[in-house]
């Protein structure tokens, strides 16, 4: 057991033969292989980590704009609703408007339909009422009472104002006075007519008005006189037309 | 029994003895190139690659990941000569199963022919990559009186690397024949399997240590050119 030095020099031959032998059939193609693939690799991963990167820019892009999207669509959205929100409103008062107006036109129907049926009771009543005092009145009319009449009317002479009592004087001064009676007046009466004239209108007791008489059975009892336009005297009729109206203005009320 | 297969002649050519080693050198030689022509006659860099190719490719990455590591350079340049070392030693080795061959690594002349190509490499690694007036200096360091000392451990290292080999290869033939005229069945096979198991070990031994001497070399020149330009 030793050391051959033919051998050992064809061994480190040999070797070294085999170095290069495999450095060419081995090594180098292998690692021009290996080299390729990482490199390879490299580019893919590289390409792979661009595509990642514009992904990511993409990605970033596309947020922003679903952002900005977004944004809009809050804006439009609220725009929208105000729209409607006005458009509601205006619908509503419109509505609320023709509601008002059906409604006061259906008030207004009702009422008139009210005052139509109240009014017909009211006449219907105020007729009967007045048909029925009239009748009553007439029953009780006489010479007495329209005596009685032709007192409150010299007293209702007396209680004229100043200005209407000037008026009336000045129509007696002009002999344009004219009187109604329910009956056919006496002559003490239209005296009393006449005195009452003379005392309260023209407050002069050596006076002589001049003075027409004339006979109005409508007036049921009582006594009138007329002046031109001018008008004053006591008559059931009268008291009558101011209860019907009376009775009428409380049924309008009611 | 034959301890060397340098002993078996199998030629000759005038003065010239051609023996069991180079024969059966030949032979491993010729198997890894043809072996290397026919995987890499047909390679592909796609991700469909062959059974060879993927052999040789994971051979190859293991290689450069071991010599990074041990480096901590770039594994190119060291990649062919240690891996045929790496390669020829464990086709030998595996090979030794076989029966009649005679594995070259149980050859002293063949280990020791190793080892005086990594004591070679060493300073021709270093000369390439640091100068030779550099790598000349390394044997001066630290004092010139440690120059006999640095050389007996450069041959003592390379004696050892080639005995390393020789005895582990060796002896393991050794003891498969003693136990095959012992016991005969059976156990022989267990003893051939742990052999090939330690043939691939000594493989990787041998090719790291001629690495790591390599590697010693390069950095401690480094350490000590960029110590220098450092020291004002």
């Amino acid at each position: 057991m030793g050391i051959d030095v033919f051998t050992l020099i064809a061994q480190i031959v040999n070797f070294v033969v085999l170095l290069v032998l495999l450095r060419v059939f081995l090594y180098r193609p292998i690692q021009r292989v290996m080299h390729e693939r990482e490199q390879r690799i490299a580019d893919e991963h590289a390409a792979a980590e661009e595509a990642r990167e514009e992904a990511e820019a993409r990605a970033e892009e596309l947020r922003r704009e679903r952002e900005a999207f977004e944004e809009e669509r809050r804006e439009r959205l609220a725009e929208v609703e105000r729209e409607a929100e006005e458009l509601r409103e205006e619908r509503l008062a419109e509505v609320r408007e023709e509601a008002e107006e059906a409604r006061e036109r259906w008030r207004e129907a009702l009422e008139r339909e009210r005052d139509e049926l109240a009014g017909e009771v009211r006449e219907g009543a105020a007729a009967v009422l007045t048909d029925a005092l009239q009748r009553g009145w007439r029953e009780l009319a006489d010479e007495d009472l329209q005596t009685r009449a032709l007192d409150v009317f010299a007293g209702k002479l007396r209680e004229l104002g100043d200005e209407e009592r000037a008026a009336l004087a000045d129509r007696a001064r002009a002999g344009d006075l004219v009187f109604a009676t329910a009956f056919e007046a006496t002559d003490e009466q239209r005296e009393t007519l006449l005195r009452a004239v003379r005392e309260g209108l023209l407050e002069d007791e050596d006076a002589a008005p001049e003075a027409e008489f004339e006979r109005d059975p409508a007036l049921i009892a009582g006594v009138t006189l007329r002046a031109g336009d001018l008008r004053v005297g006591w008559t059931v009729r009268a008291r009558l037309d101011d209860l019907e109206r009376a009775w009428t203005g409380t049924g309008n009320d009611a | 029994m034959t301890l060397s297969p340098d002993t078996i002649e199998i030629f000759s050519i005038g003065p010239l003895t051609i023996n069991a080693t180079l024969v059966f050198s030949w032979v491993v030689m010729a198997l890894l190139v043809a072996g290397s022509w026919w995987v890499t006659r047909s390679l592909t860099a796609s991700g469909d690659i062959g059974r060879g190719q993927n052999v040789l490719e994971a051979v190859v990455a293991f290689l450069r990941d071991q010599i990074r590591e041990v480096t901590n350079q770039d594994p190119e340049p060291y990649l062919p000569f240690v891996g045929t070392l790496f390669l020829f030693i464990v086709t030998s080795n595996v090979l030794s199963v076989v029966p009649g061959f005679q594995a070259p690594t149980g050859s002293l002349t063949t280990t020791a022919a190793l080892a005086v190509c990594v004591f070679v490499a060493v300073p021709v690694f270093g000369i390439a990559k640091l100068g030779l007036r550099a790598y000349l200096m390394n044997y001066l360091r630290p004092s010139p009186f440690l120059l006999p000392f640095t050389i007996i451990g450069e041959l003592s290292r390379t004696l050892a690397l080639a005995v390393r080999l020789f005895g582990n290869v060796m002896s393991g033939s050794v003891i498969a024949a003693i136990l095959l005229s012992v016991v005969p069945l059976f156990f022989p096979i267990i003893m051939q399997a742990f052999g090939l198991l330690i043939g691939v070990i000594q493989a990787y031994i041998f090719a790291i240590l001629a690495i790591v001497y390599i590697a010693s070399g390069t950095e401690l020149q480094e350490r000590r050119a960029r110590a220098e330009k450092e020291t004002p």
